[in-house]
């Protein structure tokens, strides 16, 4: 089986595409089989929902914890992890979803661009990015335990990462993600995780409509031998 | 004086009442903080221990992944190059519990007596238990285990002749935190309020011609049964009316009257500042800043702008500190206060012309005029050192100096030649140049026609020592001057007893 690697950078004889008639077929690793969308699992889920109720939740049951008067499922909420409060899975999962999203802008742009040219389809200009990959050069930590204590440039640093898309042509709603995460709110944290769920579907909505362009593209295609006299007028 | 507005408030209800008096006691080892040291093996390698003995300011909760303690209410910092006493490095577990108990171990370089240790416990982070061990030498003195409710940790008890304390933190009362220690103080912050005292009077005095400077007093009683204070020397009294600072004053002497009532007697920095000799300096192209800085060494200086840069030169010989300050204050026409601060004012006074109208509903009774005596001359002796001349030299810090005298003299022009020969002579000033000689008469003449001295008694609100102000008097006419002095009984109203020089 042919394997298309994109992070290779080079395409060989081996990604060369077989095509049937109407169809466009090309050996692909299988997390592109079927669109990115299958890709796109391994982003985990944005957190974008926190309110205030949240952080008082948090409050209100770390004072009854304090006063010794927390109930037993008060208690094992506090100790499962609340989301009024920013803690080691919360800079987990954003550190590992930028780092996903990342990726997945990189592999985009190179299926798209290498989909394109080993189909023969030309697409226009908006529907190829146009960003250089170095742009989204990132560092992440996906390794924040209970007892890490993060600096300021932790802090700065995963601030900015989660604007990092914005460096590229893919464009998409861009919220209030804070300069860093000192006295940081609900709000901010909110705006840090939707900034990427924003990046990440429109990189999707791109891709759809890049492939789309492409198949639509190929589909139309007439290949050699297929029409016959006063078939075609 | 005042006794039926204090009456009034200390057996009424606070509703109606412009202020609140209190005063917060630092019943603290005097000199403690200086002679600890703090160890441990249980901190966070960023931990500055040595901050222990003196804590922060800074009440901040910083960012960490620990359970519940990153609220995200924007309240929470992330850390840069802020001083961190004691953080333990160990993580308590779900029950709170360590499994090695972070402890800080702080020696004293001279044995000390305390009527209790405050612990001042970080932010977010209560113990669940202490325990505390008085050490003297080798030797555990007495053993204490307390169960905090509230981050500033108090442990009501008096230990004599230790030098060294063991704080174990045994546990926190939350799952999955650090032991996070801001403070530990040899001694105890408690606050008196209304219901504790009496009779709590604090005066403030300026001379505007600035040839004298006063210290500011803080007396008061307190009744006290279940605490045996350890009342010393130079313990720090913050007095508040409400939330608003009347003054940071030192414990200079208590009495005991009976078993529950103790008599205390303050004064402000000023008048701490008599303890101590001044260095003998030489000034020469400093600013009045400059020298107000180094003078006030241990306070922060609050200066007018106008004053900032106006260059000092002379010597100051055989001073203490207060006589110092006012040598400065002598040489910049200024006058310095602890008014409201817990540093050291040195203001101008105002002109005349911007004084506040004082409505007469705050005026109360007891109002009083009295005309001063007429001042018919000023003169000034101005002093310019030099490293060669004639005379007896003046030997500082190995260097001789000279000092070449002259003198500058203004007549009064609203005397007549009925009017009796008053001179204001200043001659020891030495920080007064040639160059400033002539200011200094001036303001000095300024003031000293200023006769007429109102002594009356109003509600005192944003005034300040030294503000000018217009009061009507009895008799209805109007008196404008600077408040020369307040006496001040702080109740439940806030009446100053005050005289205004116009």
């Amino acid at each position: 089986m042919n394997i298309f690697r994109y992070s290779d950078g080079v395409l060989t004889s081996d990604m060369v595409p077989v095509c049937e008639k109407g169809t466009v077929c090309y050996d692909l690793p299988a997390r592109y089989i079927g669109g990115i969308i299958g890709y796109g699992d391994e982003v985990l889920d944005f957190v974008t929902y926190r309110t205030a109720e949240d952080v008082q939740r948090v409050k209100d049951i770390k004072a009854k914890i304090i006063a010794g008067t927390a109930t037993q499922t008060e208690r094992a909420e506090f100790l499962a992890g609340m989301i009024g409060y920013y803690g080691a899975s919360d800079m987990n999962r954003v550190e590992y979803n930028v780092s996903r999203i990342v990726q997945f802008y990189i592999d985009i742009k190179a299926y798209i661009e290498s989909f394109s040219a080993l189909s023969e389809v030309e697409l226009e200009y908006d529907l190829i990015p146009h960003f250089n990959s170095s742009v989204l050069s990132v560092t992440v930590k996906t390794d924040w335990k209970m007892a890490d204590i993060p600096t300021n440039a932790h802090s700065v640093r995963y601030a900015n990462n989660a604007k990092v898309f914005r460096k590229t042509d893919i464009n998409f709603v861009r919220t209030a993600v804070p300069s860093s995460l000192d006295k940081l709110t609900f709000n901010s944290a909110n705006a840090i995780e939707q900034e990427l769920k924003n990046a990440y579907e429109a990189a999707i909505a791109f891709r759809n409509a890049a492939e789309t362009a492409i198949v639509s593209a190929k589909s139309n295609y007439i290949f050699s031998g297929e029409i016959y006299g006063g078939e075609y007028q | 004086m005042g006794e039926t507005v204090r009456e009034l408030c200390f057996d009424g209800t606070a509703e109606g009442c412009g202020m609140s008096v209190k005063l917060k006691y630092g019943d603290i080892a005097l000199g403690a903080d200086d002679r600890a040291t703090a160890v441990s093996h249980s901190a966070e390698v960023f931990c500055d221990l040595s901050k222990i003995p003196y804590g922060t300011d800074d009440a901040y909760i910083y960012a960490a992944l620990e359970s519940g303690l990153w609220a995200l209410d924007g309240s929470v910092k992330v850390r840069r190059n802020e001083v961190i006493p004691f953080w333990s490095a160990e993580i308590s577990d779900e029950n709170g519990d360590f499994s090695t108990v972070p402890s800080i171990a702080v020696t004293l370089s001279q044995q000390i007596s305390s009527s209790g240790i405050t612990i001042i416990a970080s932010g977010d982070c209560l113990p669940s238990k202490i325990r505390l061990r008085w050490m003297r030498g080798a030797a555990s003195l007495e053993t204490m285990e307390i169960v905090p409710s509230e981050n500033q940790i108090i442990c009501n008890h008096a230990v004599e002749n230790y030098d060294g304390l063991v704080v174990e933190i045994l546990g926190t009362a939350l799952p999955f935190r650090r032991a996070r220690i801001d403070c530990i103080m040899f001694g105890i912050n408690r606050t008196f309020t209304r219901e504790t005292l009496s009779a709590v009077q604090i005066i403030q005095e300026i001379d505007p011609s600035s040839r004298m400077l006063a210290a500011g007093i803080l007396d008061f009683d307190v009744f006290e049964k279940n605490v045996d204070f350890i009342f010393q020397r130079k313990q720090v009294v913050t007095a508040y009316d409400g939330d608003r600072l009347m003054g940071v004053f030192y414990l200079k002497e208590a009495d005991r009257n009976t078993v529950s009532r103790y008599g205390i007697e303050c004064t402000d920095i000023i008048g701490l500042m008599d303890d101590e000799p001044y260095p003998d300096t030489v000034f020469q192209g400093v600013t009045a800043y400059e020298a107000a800085a180094q003078i006030c060494r241990r306070s922060t200086v609050y200066m007018d702008d106008g004053l900032k840069s106006i260059p000092i030169s002379g010597i100051l010989k055989g001073k203490s500190y207060r006589q110092a300050l006012q040598q400065l204050c002598l040489s910049i026409c200024a006058v310095a206060t602890t008014w409201g601060t817990d540093g050291i004012i040195i203001r101008s006074l105002p002109e005349l012309g911007d004084a506040e109208e004082l409505n007469e509903d705050r005026i109360r009774v007891d109002a009083s005029m009295k005309k001063r005596d007429i001042i018919t001359m000023v003169r000034v002796t101005s002093h310019s050192y030099s490293r060669t001349g004639s005379g007896t030299p003046i030997r500082i810090n190995g260097e001789d100096w000279y000092d070449t005298e002259a003198v500058v003299s203004i007549v009064n022009p609203d005397t007549s030649e009925q009017d009796q020969n008053n001179v204001i002579e200043v001659k020891d000033g030495t920080l007064i140049s040639p160059e400033r000689a002539g200011i200094v008469a001036d303001h000095i003449m300024q003031h000293g026609r200023k006769r007429g001295s109102m002594n009356f008694k109003f509600r005192l609100d944003s005034e300040s020592i030294g503000d000018a102000v217009s009061v009507v008097t009895p008799w209805n006419t109007r008196v404008t001057g600077h408040i020369v002095k307040a006496s001040i009984v702080l109740s439940g109203i806030m009446v100053s007893d005050t005289e205004v020089v116009g």
